[in-house]
């Protein structure tokens, strides 16, 4: 396949959320030694963009989303070790931190914010559900995010996100880090009152908030 | 009693024995997590596969069919008024309002967070509804000590209402504390034991979870021999199979190793096969409590429940919107029309519930008992017998006569025509003259009319006051 036959293959691998597509071709494009950076904006990127456009415009709907994210990833997996190997890195719009607060165990809202982050170019660290507040902090010291993204589901739970932004001021974090609260019990106004830094119905919203506090 | 249902099924019985079989290879092969020690040595030991350090516990078909066989197919659920207790069994329906809300839709259509005070207005509220059995007190409070507040839910549902009301089930501290509440109201553990005044309902995390929290809960429960509610809220396409049958089939499996841990623990306490299972929204990857295909689900997990011989408990009444329009009263009357004629035992949800389960509103509730006395009546049927045949009537009044002014009209017409008091049937000119108003302005003459004038019926002072004494108690431990 010539190089630009390779771009729109991955690309429509992307589109068709089939990663074994996206993944051959960007070994073949790999091999065939083309630009590991080009491979990603002219390929990649250009996949997942299509997705997201026929998403907002209610074509595509979760499934696609999230097959297309895993699919955009694959293709990164191979692109990646290459560009390390060059001696360069992939450029990453900031360092996410995700985790579901103590004693909550519902992970579906943290996956799906995790994928999207993923794809839209942000490092995720996932830390699972049911985080011990000194865990939250143990991870914020070690890896140095520049979003913390708290989850809570449950109306019981959802108080362990006001204790994890305390504890961060407590430790002298607190101003280290953004701290973005979600979960479906959230809203706007418990962000503000436990003096989070932001709140975002939607993993698009959490993306664009993301990337306006980190300032990019 | 709010009426016999069981006219409506979705599954025939082919249907029913692919989704059971589905549902026991599941538990044999794949099985769920357990995330409690006690559960997985009681399983163990009475013939499941456990995996200790993955919490993995495997059910083979014999087990989970003994275990189901055990359990009892009715019981009876008291209130603090005996005239109010409620049989579940059969086909038999009851109502429980919305509970859980952490917002209120205030009568300006802003959301607030809900407080204390609404605890007590909405128990107050609902104990005057001829249509919702249950004495639940609607909202979770906001404006209590983080943790207390199950304590003060307990103490207005035990204070403000005479009807059966349930426990908070989440975590060995508040199963304690529900049962002494409980105790209190009927003066200690044997009469508790006699008159089971609550149950607990239990939600596992689908796929294929039981979380900690909730396992205690279900422990503590069962062994007191106090009912308890295993219902599943899987979302087909994130958390279950988008198709509908396989959600269904991993809600049984979630259901029916729920009952596998109470039976465990207490052979032959009583349980109620429960669901909230629906489809999620495939745009936000949310929860739909208001979709067609819940209230399907819910009526297809009723008929597994009588395939078992086991009480059924269901939901229906949310909707989506944020207010009340259009949207609220479209899945608000579809979801709870729908799945009230599969016949469920207790419908959990079915008043004054919108956004998800996430707000209440004092309008909803009275506008959403009216809609619950339309849809008693219609269960209720058509009376076909010689007296409502009519036919000497028919001949006496003859052609041309009329009815209006006949006795039997009179004694009749109360029984055979359901009189609405929210939905208004009058002219254009009387509705005007009337002062134009719309169905949520009629609602709120009837909150406020209900709130300034009904009283439920008066706790003794001295078990008020041991009641409040135990809410401080449960208080000092969280400050």
């Amino acid at each position: 396949m010539n190089n630009e036959t390779l771009l729109n293959t991955m690309a429509q691998a992307i589109i068709d959320g089939d990663s074994d597509a996206c993944r051959l071709a960007a070994q073949e494009a790999m091999q065939a030694g083309m630009d590991p950076a080009l491979v990603i904006s002219k390929g990649l990127m250009k996949g997942i963009e299509e997705v997201g456009l026929r998403f907002g415009s209610g074509e595509f709907f979760l499934p696609e989303l999230l097959l297309g994210a895993k699919a955009m990833q694959a293709g990164i997996d191979v692109v990646n070790p290459v560009i390390t190997a060059m001696g360069g890195t992939r450029e990453i719009k900031g360092k996410v931190l995700l985790g579901v607060v103590k004693g909550d165990i519902h992970t579906i809202g943290k996956d799906i914010i995790a994928s999207v982050f993923n794809v839209y170019g942000f490092h995720v660290i996932d830390l699972g559900a049911d985080v011990p507040d000194d865990r939250f902090m143990t991870a914020v010291r070690e890896h140095r995010p520049d979003i913390l993204g708290v989850s809570a589901l449950m109306t019981i739970t959802m108080v362990k996100q006001r204790d994890v932004i305390q504890r961060l001021a407590k430790e002298g974090l607190r101003d280290q880090v953004k701290v973005l609260v979600g979960g479906a019990v959230c809203n706007p106004e418990w962000a503000q009152e436990i003096g989070a830094d932001g709140y975002a119905p939607d993993a698009w919203s959490a993306v664009e908030l993301a990337a306006r506090l980190i300032g990019k | 009693m709010a009426g016999e249902g069981g006219m409506l099924n979705i599954l025939n019985e082919e249907q029913i024995k692919a989704i059971h079989q589905t549902t026991l290879e599941l538990l044999e092969n794949t099985g769920v997590v357990i995330q409690e020690e006690n559960a997985l040595s009681l399983l163990h030991d009475v013939g499941a596969k456990v995996d200790f350090d993955r919490q993995q516990v495997r059910f083979p078909a014999w087990l989970i069919e003994k275990l189901i066989r055990q359990a009892p197919d009715h019981f009876t659920w008291y209130g603090r008024d005996p005239k109010k207790a409620v049989q579940l069994e059969g086909t038999k329906v009851c109502f429980g309002p919305a509970a859980g809300a952490v917002n209120v839709l205030d009568s300006n259509g802003k959301r607030r967070p809900a407080t204390i005070q609404d605890a007590y207005d909405f128990c107050r509220l609902v104990d005057a509804l001829d249509f919702v059995e249950e004495g639940h007190c609607v909202v979770y409070p906001t404006d209590v000590i983080p943790g207390s507040a199950h304590a003060h839910m307990l103490a207005a549902m035990a204070k403000f209402s005479s009807k059966p009301f349930r426990g908070r089930p989440r975590g060995k501290e508040e199963a304690t504390d529900s049962i002494r509440v409980a105790e209190l109201l009927v003066g200690g553990r044997d009469a508790l034991k006699q008159r089971p005044i609550m149950f607990a309902n239990i939600n596992p995390v689908s796929p294929l979870q039981h979380a900690r929290e909730m396992v205690e809960g279900t422990l503590a429960f069962a062994r007191y021999g106090l009912p308890v509610c295993f219902s599943p809220q899987v979302q087909a396409g994130t958390t279950g199979p988008v198709t509908l049958a396989g959600t269904l089939a991993q809600h049984n499996a979630e259901v029916l190793s729920g009952v596998a841990i109470a039976q465990a623990v207490n052979p032959g306490v009583p349980v109620i096969y429960g669901c909230v299972t629906s489809v999620s929204d495939m745009r936000t990857g949310g929860f739909a409590y208001g979709a067609v295909e819940g209230a399907m689900l819910n009526v297809a997990s009723v008929q597994l429940a009588r395939s078992y011989h086991l009480p059924s408990r269901a939901t229906s009444g949310f909707t989506e919107s944020k207010m009340l329009d259009y949207q609220c009263a479209l899945e608000s009357m579809m979801t709870n029309l729908m799945v009230c004629m599969a016949g469920p035992n207790y419908i959990q949800g079915a008043a004054g519930g919108l956004e998800s389960s996430l707000t209440a509103s004092y309008e909803k509730m009275v506008i959403d008992n009216e809609a619950l006395g339309m849809i008693v009546r219609a269960m209720r049927g058509i009376r076909v017998n010689e007296d409502s045949l009519a036919a000497n009537l028919i001949a006496k009044v003859g052609p041309g006569g009329h009815y209006l002014a006949e006795p039997h009209t009179r004694t009749h017409f109360r029984q055979e025509i359901f009189i609405p008091q929210l939905m208004d049937r009058l002219s254009h000119e009387a509705w005007k003259a009337a002062g134009a108003k719309d169905m949520v302005e009629r609602a709120r003459e009837k909150v406020r009319s209900i709130l300034t004038n009904h009283q439920p019926q008066i706790i003794e002072p001295t078990l008020a006051l041991e009641i409040d004494q135990l809410v401080a108690e449960i208080e000092a431990r969280h400050k």
